[in-house]
């Protein structure tokens, strides 16, 4: 078996998925090559254990090892983290975009130049700003919120308009189907392997639970995610300093009990967010389903011996740091998956301490009788992460950035990358608006400079 | 049944036990909850995964020394105290495996608290 395609867009993510729509509805020749399998949202339950199973890359057990482990998840499905995440929508903070373009020398990243890519997204997905959901957990962190004298915002999120229960959208509902109408090829649990040149093209060696076969293309967009693009860079010798630099928004948790209800089954996470001026931590809710509960109360036997009872009482709440240590994807020999190290800077431990704390202050002020925080520092913390970028950043300047300012990979002629790897470091808010509104930059600037660009 | 999955199941079986949440629907067998963990465990990145399977035998095989058996032949008694004696080990890697059981094992555990578990 061997598939050809003028564009091979590799992963299907939130950066995958909007590259395959815009190249194939411009009447390119587009396959789109997905690892994990195409199952749309209705497959299973929201963050439960079969979601866990069915869409997280390694059934989500995966740490970034160091002085303190930090537990991190990847989507695997056709669509990627679009499919297991809360749909929380942003922008790129400006002052970070200039910071990215000012260090890393990018050209065209300023907030007006991001700008169309942004508001052409937030009317294709009909990002909700002024949605009338109603979160019990996420009116606690309000109510705490307002008594410390802090501003409590609802992110906008990427959901479907209309009255009835919030459906968030996901790349399988949007720019997957659109991209597919377009002629675009879906390879499904199909996982490329390494990528090699071919003459002015190129061959991805792929695998579809079976012999690897091989997918010819002439240029090829990597949309395989923080982790697994860096990866598969290495795994076939490209771009020797991809993963040196990953960057990640740490995160701690805390599980409050309220003397009512704030919980119960099939909630969904709140959209609450609280971010104090300072900007040394962000404050959000968190998925606060049993199982979730009871794994942040993992140090706290008496109530988790409770839980039956006072589970629909309780919630998770997040304190998050903005990510100023050092990570590294690394591959070692023989491993078909790479290792991932983080070490978490003395600031972003101290925040994440302090943060915990002050959260905590901020649910007593909300009501909470009892709040339960598992420790923040040392090798016994418990952290974990949902943001992951920045391992191969753009830019001019050679001796940092692994692609050119609009993604192209330094000495691999015809080959992009088109998600969060592309990152110059932290954002600071959700990431996948920025994933998104970058891809569609980058493919339009491809489509822009013509075919043999 | 083979060994690594026989050691899971003897650890899964005393973190659960030893939870004291023993009402239904949280209560013994724990099958469903020791499949989780070993399955979980073989979908680990190679690198981490090995390590935690090696790290599983070594376990197994440190209760013999002070109690003349395997961990997993232990009664339910001389289990706990092995657990608990790496949950406090010095060596931080003693320390996350069995931190790294436990959340699996309650991860499934109260899930069955969800509806339609
Ligand atoms: C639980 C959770 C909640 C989150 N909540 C939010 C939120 O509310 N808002 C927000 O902005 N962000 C959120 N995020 C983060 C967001 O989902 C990611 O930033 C975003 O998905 C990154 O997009 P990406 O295209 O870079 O990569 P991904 O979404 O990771 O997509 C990469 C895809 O490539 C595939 N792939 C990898 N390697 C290969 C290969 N070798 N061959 C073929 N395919 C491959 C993968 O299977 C995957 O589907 C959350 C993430 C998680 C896990």
């Amino acid at each position: 078996m061997s598939e050809r395609a003028s564009v091979a867009v590799v992963g299907s993510g939130p950066g995958g998925a909007v590259a395959a729509c815009v190249l194939a509805e411009a009447g390119r020749d587009v396959i789109l090559v997905e690892e994990g399998p195409g199952l749309g949202q209705q497959s299973c339950r929201p963050f439960s254990i079969e979601e866990m199973t069915q869409k997280y890359r390694h059934g989500g057990v995966t740490a970034a090892l160091g002085p303190c482990p930090v537990a991190y998840v990847e989507g695997c499905a056709v669509g990627g983290g679009s499919e297991v995440n809360s749909a929380l929508y942003h922008r790129a903070p400006a002052a970070r975009l200039e910071e990215w373009a000012r260090r890393f020398a990018v050209e065209g990243l300023g907030e007006k130049d991001l700008a169309p890519h942004f508001e052409a997204l937030e009317a294709e997905l009909s990002v909700l700003r002024d949605s009338t959901e109603v979160h019990p957990a996420g009116r606690k962190l309000a109510a705490g919120a307002a008594s410390l004298g802090l501003e409590c915002r609802q992110a906008p999120r990427m959901a479907r308009p209309g009255p009835g229960p919030l459906h968030r959208l996901a790349m399988s509902d949007t720019y997957i189907p659109r991209a597919l109408k377009a002629g675009c090829r879906l390879l499904d649990q199909t996982r490329v392997e390494r990528l090699q040149r071919r003459g002015r093209g190129w061959v991805l060696k792929a695998r579809t639970l079976g012999p690897l076969f091989e997918i010819e293309a002439d240029q090829v967009f990597l949309a395989c995610g923080a982790i697994q693009t860096p990866a598969l860079l290495r795994r076939s010798g490209l771009a020797p300093r991809a993963g040196a630099t990953l960057a990640i928004h740490p995160m701690a948790k805390l599980v409050a009990q309220f003397p009512e209800e704030v919980n119960g089954p099939d909630l969904g996470v709140a959209a609450q967010q609280v971010k104090p001026p300072h900007g040394r931590w962000s404050f959000g809710c968190s998925i606060s389903s049993p199982q979730n509960l009871a794994l942040n109360l993992l140090d706290y036997p008496e109530p988790l011996s409770r839980l039956a009872r006072d589970w629909r009482r309780m919630a998770s709440f997040y304190v998050m740091v903005p990510g100023s240590g050092r990570g590294e994807v690394g591959l070692l020999p023989g491993c078909p998956d790479p290792l991932v190290r983080y070490a978490l800077s003395p600031e972003e431990l101290r925040g994440l301490d302090d943060g915990l704390q002050e959260l905590a202050r901020l649910l007593q002020a909300a009501g909470a009788e009892r709040v339960f925080a598992a420790p923040a520092a040392g090798p016994d913390a418990r952290l974990t992460t949902l943001h992951l970028m920045a391992s191969c950043p753009m830019g001019e300047h050679g001796g940092l950035c692994a692609a050119d300012s609009f993604g192209r990979v330094r000495g691999s002629e015809g080959l992009r990358l088109a998600d969060a790897s592309l990152f110059c470091g932290p954002l600071g808010v959700n990431p996948q608006g920025t994933v998104m509104a970058l891809s569609r930059r980058n493919a339009l600037a491809f489509l822009k400079g013509g075919p043999e660009e | 049944m083979n060994w690594s999955s026989r050691i899971v199941g003897a650890l899964v079986e005393s973190v659960c036990a030893g939870l004291a949440a023993g009402q239904p629907p949280l209560a013994a067998p724990f099958d469903d909850v020791a499949r989780f963990v070993d399955e979980a465990v073989g979908r680990m990145p190679s690198p981490q995964g090995l390590g935690v399977r090696l790290l599983a035998i070594a376990f197994d095989l440190s209760a013999f020394p002070s109690c003349g058996e395997l961990f997993h032949r232990l009664d339910p008694e001389a289990r706990a105290a092995r657990l608990s004696a790496w949950r406090q080990s010095r060596l931080a890697v003693c320390r996350q495996f069995v931190r790294l059981h436990e959340s699996l094992a309650v991860f499934r555990l109260y899930a069955r608290l969800e509806p339609g578990e």
